[in-house]
């Protein structure tokens, strides 16, 4: 084998790319992976990772410098001291938003896994019949049932813990045992089955390992001890992100050649062989272009980035990008709303606390439009909810007395409730990427344009939430209850998806049911940008399944020597 | 504030006093960038004030640096450029509130406490001057290992959670 050239290239170091090159050298394959962005190497490079609060210089604020220069990626809730270096500085890699768009991104080997919320709950036959339905976007080409065994196979590698709850809005996965809930978390659950038929709430499934088994022994990962500072990278491994587990599995193989630094320009076409043969890479040190060669690539640069990489792969036979005959590429961009949220108190069990911590609150799933359209918007949400003991200090005045009222801090007896809302968005056509006519990045790579923004389905919805979690939280007792509209820019979900959607039809879709492109079989998309809808569910899972899936499909397609 | 209460707090004063020697004047002086004119006697009188609105604790309430120094970071690296500016002459104006002749160091303690109590309760300059100086302050206390231990129940590595805990 010539050195640059493979079996498969994988465009993209993250969750989704991370299970495509486990899955690829584990089979005995090959293997390119490619990471923009340096190598993040599990324990190695997780410098903040045993640092207590205190040894914080600003105790893990920000400084009004990176506030100023980072207004984008300061808005991420972790974005903080102890792991802002995981996330792109704004400067450091524009983009141009005709519409505010906040797009945050973790350039290095793991992506966003080793910050990202750790919440995997299944989708269920009523997200993949949604547009079929509902009549938007396009018809999924695949339901539940075809990605159900690969939810399995993600959830026995990762670590998932969770209850089964049999809901079939939330299908069941194999779970490790979950945290205790608390008393008010259990008291709103009942409450709600008392007052509703079809609103549940149930214990938000996260992937943490509470329990040991023989695949996370040989992964090298422990039990989950509940820091909750996972964003900082766990050197316990207690958490799923692909640098404790997808990566160093790979690399053990043998058929892992993973390469940092390295920039995909685009997507090489041969119009003889009229298949991709291989990817242009840019190192970002050295500023060099590189071809690299396989029989199978797979984009899954994130959903931005992967839109980009296609979009600018331009050839005699698709001027318009990589499969884009139908001009529909960048196009029908989802995502999550999350600007509605909704707090209040509860004063019963005053003689209740709780002890310890857990990396996980507790979970709505979606109850509105579920079995029929009943609303005057399409689709609906899921929320979180959580409750935690108030507790109260004295901060009035100065002096001895102020520290001695701080010496007296003491919980109330009130709880503190909340939720917030997961809007599924409608995709539409006018949200959409495309190459930037003018601007590029160091690299010459056309920088991307943003045009996304809500619309008035999203802005119902929201007053469905305030309406529906105030009388939920009514009936259940809680006072003092106040609604906001946070107002969150599009993006700051961290939850983009489209654009290379899947679909039964060329005309109308780029990939098929096996998240090939339809015009170009041995191209394979499976990350954020494949998805047709956005359902209410945190994606993650969904991505990994998909991944998956796909990758032992075009194995099969190799060994048949189909593609 | 009742005369109970502020004959607790002239005590503290006194205190703080006689912690100035061990806990600022022995430090050296530190450049903060965006702060060039506060020199060492002035980060100094920037520490007492401090000391005052907040008592610094070395001893049961240990922290990685002191307590002038953490607060003038923050002032340095936290605030936008305006905020420093008005920082400053929040800072300034304290000082020129007090006659030509007069430092508050100076003064009594009843007459510290009392001047401090009167700008604390003002809406100017020197009010928010003043709320900064205890705002960090705070976040300086109440960040240190003994009170976030021993107060607010944080544990490292808790690796257990339990919901339903008889208070």
């Amino acid at each position: 084998m010539k050195s640059n050239t493979f079996d498969t290239i994988v465009v993209g170091a993250g969750m989704s790319g991370g299970w495509a090159a486990k899955e690829f050298s584990e089979q005995g394959y090959k293997t390119l992976l490619l990471e923009r962005g340096p190598n993040v190497e599990h324990l190695k490079d997780y410098p903040t990772t045993n640092m207590q609060p205190w040894e914080f210089k600003h105790r893990g604020r920000l400084t009004a410098q990176d506030m100023e220069e980072n207004p984008i990626a300061s808005g991420c809730y972790a974005y903080r001291e102890d792991a802002k270096h995981f996330f792109v500085k704004d400067k450091e890699h524009p983009y141009v938003q005709k519409k505010p768009f906040d797009w945050l991104r973790g350039y290095q080997v793991g992506g966003k896994s080793i910050m990202w919320a750790r919440q995997v709950q299944r989708w269920s036959q009523y997200d993949f019949e949604g547009p079929a339905r509902d009549g938007f976007a396009v018809d999924w080409p695949i339901r539940y049932n075809d990605l159900e065994p690969w939810y399995t196979y993600v959830e026995q590698f990762v670590g998932v813990s969770g209850n089964k709850d049999g809901l079939d809005t939330l299908p069941d996965g194999d779970f490790l045992k979950p945290w205790e809930s608390n008393v008010v978390e259990e008291y709103f659950s009942d409450e709600m089955k008392k007052h509703y038929d079809d609103r549940h709430v149930i214990y938000g499934r996260c992937a943490h390992l509470t329990e040991s088994k023989p695949q996370f022994v040989e992964q090298g990962r422990g039990l989950c001890m509940s820091r909750r500072i996972c964003q900082r990278g766990c050197p316990l491994g207690g958490y799923f992100n692909a640098n404790s587990t997808l990566i160093p599995w790979a690399l053990k193989t043998g058929n892992l050649t993973l390469k940092p630094n390295s920039v995909v320009h685009s997507v090489l076409y041969d119009e003889t062989l009229q298949k991709a043969i291989g990817v242009r890479v840019i190192d970002t040190k050295t500023k060099e272009s590189q071809d690299y060669f396989a029989k199978v690539i797979f984009v899954t640069a994130a959903t931005l980035n992967t839109n980009l990489i296609l979009l600018n792969s331009k050839s005699n036979r698709f001027p318009n990008g990589l499969g884009n005959d139908n001009g529909l590429m960048g196009k029908y961009i989802a995502f999550h709303n999350y600007r509605a949220t909704i707090n209040a108190q509860y004063k019963g069990f005053p003689d209740r606390t709780i002890e310890g911590a857990k990396p996980t609150s507790h979970y709505v799933p979606r109850f509105r439009n579920v079995y029929k359209q009943e609303t005057d918007f399409l689709r609906g949400y899921a929320a979180g909810f959580g409750a935690s003991p108030e507790r109260e200090t004295d901060r009035e005045g100065f002096g001895q007395n102020l520290k001695d009222q701080l010496l007296e801090t003491k919980e109330t007896g009130v709880w503190n409730v909340n939720s917030h809302m997961m809007g599924e968005t409608i995709p539409k056509a006018s949200n959409q990427v495309s190459l930037d006519h003018e601007k590029v990045d160091e690299w010459g790579i056309p920088l991307l344009n943003i045009d996304v923004d809500y619309d008035e389905n999203d802005e119902k919805m929201i007053q469905d939430f305030f309406e529906q979690f105030t009388e939920m939280f009514t009936k259940a007792g809680f006072v003092n209850i106040q609604t906001n509209d946070n107002k969150r820019r599009p993006g700051n979900d961290i939850h983009e998806m489209g654009g290379v959607r899947m679909g039964k039809d060329p005309k109308t879709s780029l990939l098929n049911g096996w998240n090939q492109l339809h015009e170009c079989k041995n191209v394979f998309v499976t990350d954020g940008a494949c998805m047709t809808s956005t359902s209410t569910q945190n994606p993650s899972l969904t991505f990994m399944a998909i991944t998956a899936r796909a990758a032992n499909y075009a194995i099969e397609q190799m060994k048949k020597e189909l593609i | 504030m009742n005369r109970r209460d502020a004959i607790k707090n002239v005590g503290l004063i006194a205190g703080g006093l006689t912690l100035i020697p061990y806990a600022c004047s022995l430090t050296p002086e530190i450049v903060f960038s965006n702060l060039p004119n506060i020199k060492k006697e002035k980060q100094d009188l920037i520490g007492w004030l401090c000391n005052c609105i907040l008592p610094e604790d070395i001893e049961n309430f240990p922290t990685p640096e002191i307590r002038q120094n953490f607060v003038l970071t923050q002032v340095n690296d936290c605030l936008t450029s305006e905020e420093q500016a008005e920082f400053l002459l929040g800072f300034e104006n304290i000082q020129l509130a007090l006659s030509p002749t007069k430092e508050i160091k100076m003064l009594t303690p009843e007459d510290q406490l009392a001047f401090l109590t009167l700008h604390f309760e003002g809406e100017g300059v020197i009010a928010r001057f003043l709320e900064t100086l205890k705002n960090y302050s705070l976040l300086h206390f109440e960040s240190s290992e003994k009170y976030m231990k021993n107060y607010l129940s944080y544990e490292f590595m808790p690796g257990r959670y339990l919901g339903n805990v008889l208070v």
